[in-house]
């Protein structure tokens, strides 16, 4: 019976030897005592495997959570290769513990298995738990002495320093000025309140409208229309009624226009000889339309070039 | 039209315009020597004489109002009469005089205004404001007809003009002239002090204008016709024209004075609503345009246009407007601006 047994066991034996060397693993662990909420804890895994032997990275723990108090901050993996075809990969692994114990209390980083793949199939290697002792960072009841305002009552918050935003800041009021600029000039452009008023173009209008409708305003009437159309531009443009004594203050308060000084007296002229001589034939010879449209143009040319 | 009227119409024909012309600047010339730095103000005399209005002139004391109309009445020639404005005088005393005679009886003669028949030209009254009212209404007749009845018989003054002043400071014992009087009126004169530093250092130091009887007398005596005044009148009417486009302008201004508020007419602190209560009558439109005439012939040219009716509306429309009792007060300041709108907001022609 012995003997069967130890058959057994050696046949056993015979079955579960390994192909090739064992992969060694090598653990730093740091010190596992006086930890506090908030510690972090770095744990490096040397593993070394031979010739033609892999590491799965897909066995490799990922950062994050690992438990409701233990949080796996950060991980390293370093590949170097040694003499021989082996390999060695040094992992580092941050911890961080947020375990509030009441007492000194013995807490256990799980243990996990690397795997590694190997011509003859895939091994594991398995990295075990590592214990620490945590403890609690004040007494569970604190005494009357101690409880407000000393350094273990809870202390405020801290101040969050503010970021500096400075340049964001800068560029946000230029920009802002920028858009609020293009507003304006838009709002100009457009004629839009507060720019509803502008004094618009008289002269431009008179002259689109003297040249476009020239057919129409041959007879005596179209002669007059062209000059009361004049006229209304002179109003427009002095903000007040022009009469031909008022020329010359006209053309003084708007030096643009003294070029053109005699054509707008003879305007001023035949216009009166129009309207208040009953001589409509007497002043389109002296001044026929053509000279109207082009004294029109003339002066829109002058206001366009004022500004 | 009057009997003077038609008469002198049909005496217009054969009248040279010309000459006149050249004698009415004389007059202007002449005057000027004597009154400085007023030049626009004896135009606007001169043309009230040419339109055959009478004209009342108001202003600061001292500011030579009356050396103005006397220089004015020795130019034009004819009887001049002259008779100051007191709280006491009544209408009889200006048509008829009283006295009691050397041999101890009343004696009743014709007065300051008949004295001189028909033959009257200038009748000026000093200082208007401080006559009663019941010596207005007798200025009414004797302005608006030119004619009043006295002893049971009608007196007719065809040459006469009544020039009148009044000054604007004293209030008390004063009567404010009845809008009908003043609406008889051709011309309301303001006169005010040059503001000329020269003209004013001439006044203040040249001797020559320290008496003011020497300076009326330097005037050149009858440098126009007061006999063909009327003739010469009728013919500036009939040979200035005013075209359609003038009528419709005038038209438009009347309505504009009348409803200010629609032709866009504002005043600060002012309701242009309620403003304009009245006044800016027919008549005053129709002296409105005579006195256009006249400043068009003054100015060579034998068409009304709308710097005429600039030139005089001020003078003869704005004692014919009545404002809302609140803005009576401020009435002065309130009107140049409405009259300066006016000219700036219809449009004309």
């Amino acid at each position: 019976m012995m003997r069967v047994i130890l058959l057994g066991l050696v046949a056993l034996f015979v079955a579960s030897a390994p192909v090739s060397a064992e992969p060694s693993l090598a653990l730093k662990d740091p010190r596992s005592f006086g930890y506090f909420l908030g510690d972090t804890l770095t744990r490096e895994v040397i593993l070394r495997v031979d010739a033609g032997e892999t590491l799965e990275m897909a066995s490799v723990p990922l950062a994050g959570p690992v438990n409701y108090w233990l949080e796996l901050n950060d991980v390293k993996l370093d590949t170097e290769s040694s003499g021989g075809g082996s390999t060695t990969y040094r992992l580092v692994l941050n911890y961080q513990t947020f375990y509030t114990p009441l007492d000194p209390r013995k807490l256990t980083i799980p243990g996990f298995a690397l795997k590694v793949a190997g011509a003859s199939g895939t091994g594991e290697v398995t990295v075990p738990g590592f214990e620490f002792i945590s403890s609690p960072i004040r007494q569970l009841f604190a005494s009357s002495s101690q409880s407000s305002g000393s350094s273990v009552a809870l202390q405020p918050d801290v101040v969050p320093y503010p970021l500096t935003t400075g340049r964001e800041r800068t560029a946000m009021l230029v920009s802002g000025l920028i858009a609020l600029g293009s507003l304006i000039a838009l709002a100009w452009h457009q004629a839009w309140w507060p720019f509803h008023k502008r004094a618009a173009r008289p002269f431009t209008d008179t002259a689109r409208y003297l040249r476009s409708n020239a057919g129409k305003l041959q007879d005596a009437s179209g002669y007059r229309t062209a000059l009361l159309r004049l006229h209304r531009a002179f109003d427009l443009r002095a903000g007040r009624r022009v009469l031909a004594d008022d020329v010359d203050g006209f053309l003084a308060d708007h030096p643009e226009f003294k070029p053109y000084a005699t054509e707008v007296e003879a305007m001023f002229a035949s216009s009166r000889q129009t309207f208040f001589g009953n001589n409509v034939e007497g002043a389109s010879k002296q001044l026929p339309l053509s000279a109207l449209t082009d004294l029109s143009s003339k002066l829109a040319v002058a206001e366009r070039s004022a500004g | 039209m009057s009997r003077e009227g038609l008469q002198a119409v049909k005496a217009s024909e054969g009248i040279d315009l010309s000459s006149w012309r050249q004698h009415a600047i004389d007059f202007e010339t002449e005057l000027g020597k004597v009154v400085i730095g007023q030049q626009r103000n004896i135009h606007l005399l001169t043309i009230a004489i040419f339109a055959r209005g009478h004209v009342l002139l108001e202003g600061d004391v001292g500011v030579g109002k009356t050396t103005l109309l006397r220089a004015a009445s020795r130019g034009l020639g004819g009887a001049y009469e002259r008779v100051e404005g007191t709280i006491d005088l009544m209408p009889a005393d200006m048509v008829y005089h009283t006295y009691i005679g050397e041999d101890g009886r009343p004696r009743v003669e014709p007065g300051p205004v008949i004295r001189y028949g028909s033959e009257l030209t200038v009748f000026f009254f000093n200082e208007i404001n401080r006559a009663r009212p019941q010596v207005h209404s007798l200025l009414l007749r004797l302005m608006a007809e030119r004619s009043i009845a006295a002893f049971n018989k009608e007196y007719h003054f065809p040459y006469l003009l009544v020039f009148a002043d009044r000054n604007r400071i004293e209030r008390e014992e004063t009567f404010e002239l009845p809008a009908a009087a003043r609406d008889r009126f051709l011309m309301e004169i303001n006169i005010s002090t040059p503001t000329d530093p020269d003209v004013r250092r001439q006044l203040a130091f040249d001797p020559r204008f320290h008496d003011g009887d020497k300076l009326i007398e330097s005037v050149r005596e009858s440098i126009l016709d007061h006999r063909a005044l009327p003739q010469v009148a009728a013919a500036i009417q009939e040979s200035v024209t005013a075209s359609e486009d003038l009528q419709r302008y005038t038209l438009d201004l009347w309505q504009a004075i009348r409803n200010p508020a629609a032709a866009g007419i504002e005043i600060p602190d002012v309701d242009m609503d309620r403003l304009v209560s009245g006044g800016a009558s027919p008549r005053g439109m129709s002296y409105l345009l005579r006195a256009a005439r006249v400043a068009a012939f003054l100015d060579n040219r034998t068409m009304v246009v709308p710097e005429d009716l600039r030139s005089v509306f001020f003078e003869t429309m704005a004692h014919r407007i009545f404002f809302d009792p609140i803005y009576e007060l401020r009435r002065e300041p309130i009107v140049r601006e409405l009259v300066r709108q006016l000219f700036e907001r219809v449009p004309a022609p």
